[in-house]
């Protein structure tokens, strides 16, 4: 059975995040006061803990909601559309992580939202273990940083992040440090042989996905009032296509992300190779969207009042976890292709049975 | 059909290049922040430099103090301020390139012998006050009032996007001043004092960083200006604005397009220097970034082809609405090039000051297809003024 619909009770987690982000993260945050600060999203963890988004996908006899990993990529898309912390995605992987790893005690302080996971973005992605630079985002009141490599995922504490160094951030409403890393495996790791990093990948996707699809909807909603010749400049055939075209991409980008956590839950030979193909599709939805919506906002769009930079700045933060779209692309070609004979053999109910 | 310089325009570059060399200011350009005095001290203290040594003016008259050469020369000397590592204009610009050649081409002698030495020397900085908040693509659509009161004008209204309008002393004002006109009638061209009382400033920010605070909305409450201000006749504003768009024509942005070239040059070495994504093959043999550099220098070469395609024509002829073919040719492939850029330098990108200094210009890259009217206009000028298709129906 194919189904790629939202069911009712996955609408219901959503509109519960949505109310959530919503009444305590609306976009009114960022304007500059009268400059830009850094968030203050991790105020707000613990009542993310609360209403269970950061062990959603954990099964209930190890603490966790006990949905799956679509009801994950569910919440990070909203999280991408809010502009929240990215570290809110990378708590959600570092939950799984310290969950495989065996330490439940972590698992649990973090699926509370008490001890916030920062993202890592690697400068060699493609290292093997675990040693080397990082730009941490939002390492402020982070409790840990969470690794990414081609050896896996792996947590770090913050005793362990050496050298720590403040930068300008490209996003003022995101701090950036630089980090060493010296252990080759931190304890609490995951191996890259365990399809964690593919959980990882799509809740990255989801986030880009969801910044892709809030610059289509300001898009949408600005060319319908705004003015210019005595008409809404939606009705400018430029604008208009543009905007259908934003929607063309964040849709790609939404059916690819979900597909591939689909194939992912049902333990397809071809999860590998979604994945890729659906972080390579969001990134690109994400960044032209961006860049368009900027574009349909006219000098609007390239202020720092306007929210519409953020989507561009948040974009080049998640390319980057957990490998960038060069890196991507590399991969996708390396990856194997869907063998056309499993035509998908009702994977989900052999599962079942 | 030739392209070869001339000896004397050959002398001329080896003139230009000799003094530009020895005299390019050593430091970084500040940037626009709260501590926008800098700004202006630095843009116009290199304005002084090149007045007192000649170079001023370069594409005014002698006759108003300009340096008077050819087009042809105007050319070198922009690539050479290029290659020089000249800083740009900024502050400057406005009164150099479009306040100055309006009010040679429509001024009053008062008005000319008052303002051009100023302009010239360094001594005040303009800011252009056209665009409003409901009058950005649709100019003419401005609202900015400005009624006659005996021999002044009373202006009321709000302007917004004026690039340094925090730190200039004058200001190309654009109002209507015939209550109830239509379009492009009843406008006037107005030179406002930025000290008059009643005006109002709000700094805003842009995306390019915390303290970049390029421009700013301008409030006008009852603000008084002397008739003998207005530039051109009165209610002739729209034709006097139009009347220095061409005044370079084409060679406003040869400097712009030179240090792109060199962009090109520069991030072809990084590649070749930096590792790539295995830690051991320089970036370049990624295919895609291999291939991206190539467009890039290719159309950057286009560019320049462009730019001498249209000053060979505009040297017989007045320019038409081609110049749209290069600003948005080039608006666009230089936002590919800065994205290439940060695409090159990888991790680095996220910090705003990083030594390769790529992500600020990068993230200002995204002003080109907006500022100065927007791709979508000059794709609706090509269309309709250079190929005469069909106007789309107006209301
Ligand atoms: C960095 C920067 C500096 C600037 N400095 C100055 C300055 O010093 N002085 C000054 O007066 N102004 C300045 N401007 C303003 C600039 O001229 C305007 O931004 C520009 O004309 C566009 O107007 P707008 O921003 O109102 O966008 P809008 O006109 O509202 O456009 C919004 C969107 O609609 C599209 N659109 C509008 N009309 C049409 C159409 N007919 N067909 C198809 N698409 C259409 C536009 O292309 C754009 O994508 C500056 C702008 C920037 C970005």
């Amino acid at each position: 059975m194919i189904d790629m619909e939202i069911s009712s009770e996955q609408r219901q987690i959503v509109d519960s995040v949505q109310n959530l982000l919503a009444d305590a993260l609306p976009y009114d945050r960022f304007v500059p006061r009268p400059t830009p600060v850094p968030n203050a999203d991790r105020a707000v963890f613990t009542q993310f803990g609360e209403l269970g988004v950061f062990g959603l996908g954990l099964a209930e006899a190890s603490g966790g909601v006990g949905y799956s990993l679509v009801e994950e990529v569910l919440v990070a898309r909203e999280c991408g559309r809010f502009l929240v912390s990215p570290a809110v995605v990378a708590t959600m992987i570092g939950v799984h992580v310290a969950h495989f790893a065996g330490d439940r005690s972590h698992a649990e302080a973090m699926m509370r939202g008490g001890t916030p996971v920062a993202p890592a973005l690697a400068f060699a992605p493609a290292a093997t273990h675990f040693a080397g630079k990082y730009h941490l985002a939002d390492a402020e009141g982070a409790e840990w940083a969470l690794l990414w490599s081609e050896g896996g995922l792996a947590l770090a504490h913050r005793d362990s992040w050496h050298g720590a160094q403040n930068m300008d951030s490209i996003d003022s409403t995101l701090t950036l440090t630089r980090v060493a890393v010296k252990d080759i495996m931190p304890p609490l790791r995951v191996p890259a042989a365990n399809g964690l990093w593919r959980r990882a990948q799509l809740l990255v996707s989801a986030y880009l996905t969801g910044l892709a699809e809030a610059a289509l909807d300001d898009s949408v909603g600005y060319a319908k009032v705004r003015e210019q010749f005595q008409q809404p400049i939606g009705a400018f055939q430029a604008v208009k296509h543009r905007c259908a075209d934003m929607l063309t991409r964040a849709s790609v980008a939404w059916n690819s992300t979900i597909f591939a956590a689909l194939t992912d839950q049902a333990e397809g030979p071809d999860a590998d190779f979604q994945a890729i193909a659906a972080k390579i599709l969001a990134s690109d939805a994400a960044f032209r969207n961006a860049a368009v919506n900027i574009q349909n906002h006219g000098a609007y769009g390239f202020t720092g009042e306007h929210h519409a930079h953020l989507f561009v700045k948040r974009a080049h933060f998640l390319d980057r976890f957990g490998g960038d779209a060069t890196y991507q692309k590399r991969r996708m070609l390396a990856a194997n292709a869907p063998s056309s004979d499993a035509e998908r053999s009702s994977p989900v109910d052999g599962l079942a049975g | 059909m030739q392209i070869e310089f001339t000896s004397e325009e050959m002398a001329f570059r080896a003139e230009a290049r000799c003094w530009l060399r020895a005299n390019v200011p050593a430091g970084e350009r500040p940037i626009h922040s709260d501590r926008a005095l800098d700004i202006r001290e630095f843009d116009l203290e290199w304005q002084r430099k090149q007045f007192e040594a000649g170079w001023a003016g370069i594409s005014w008259p002698s006759e108003y103090g300009g340096r008077g050469v050819s087009l042809i020369e105007q050319l070198i000397w922009h690539e050479e301020y290029a290659r020089a590592g000249a800083p740009r204009a900024g502050s400057c610009f406005v009164g150099l390139s479009h306040a100055g050649p309006t009010l040679i081409a429509r001024g009053t002698p008062e008005q000319q012998a008052f303002h051009l030495p100023r302009i010239l020397r360094g001594d005040t900085v303009w800011c252009q006050g056209f665009s409003e908040p409901g009058a950005g693509s649709d100019l003419a659509a401005l609202g900015t009032r400005a009624e006659i009161d005996g021999d002044e004008l009373v202006v009321n209204g709000a302007k917004i996007w004026t690039s340094y309008a925090a730190i200039a002393d004058y200001q190309e004002l654009l109002c209507r001043t015939e209550a109830g006109s239509r379009k492009h009638s009843g406008i006037s061209w107005v030179i406002c004092p930025m000290d008059t009382p009643g005006i109002e400033l709000r700094p805003i920010l842009t995306m390019v960083g915390p303290n970049d605070f390029h421009f700013c909305q301008v409030f006008y409450n009852d603000v008084r200006i002397p008739l003998a201000n207005v530039v051109g006749e009165v209610n002739d504003g729209w034709n006097v604005a139009n009347a220095t768009l061409g005044f370079e024509r084409g060679t406003g942005f040869v400097a712009d397009q030179i240090q792109n070239s060199e962009l090109v040059e520069r991030l072809i070495a990084m590649a070749r220097g930096r590792c790539g994504l295995d830690g051991l093959s320089p970036a370049i043999d990624d295919g895609d970034f291999a291939s991206r550099l190539a467009m890039s220098r290719a159309e950057m070469a286009g560019v320049r082809a462009m730019t001498y395609a249209t000053v060979s024509r505009a040297a017989n002829a007045n320019p038409g609405p081609e110049g749209s073919l290069v600003k948005l040719f080039f608006s666009e492939a230089s936002q590919r090039l800065r994205r290439l850029g940060v695409d090159l330098l990888g991790p680095e990108a996220l910090e705003l000051s990083s030594d390769a200094g790529l992500t600020t210009p990068y993230l200002r890259s995204y002003a080109a297809s907006i500022g100065g009217g927007t791709s979508d206009v000059q794709r609706n000028i090509i269309a309709e003024r250079v190929l005469g298709l069909p106007r789309a129906p107006r209301p």
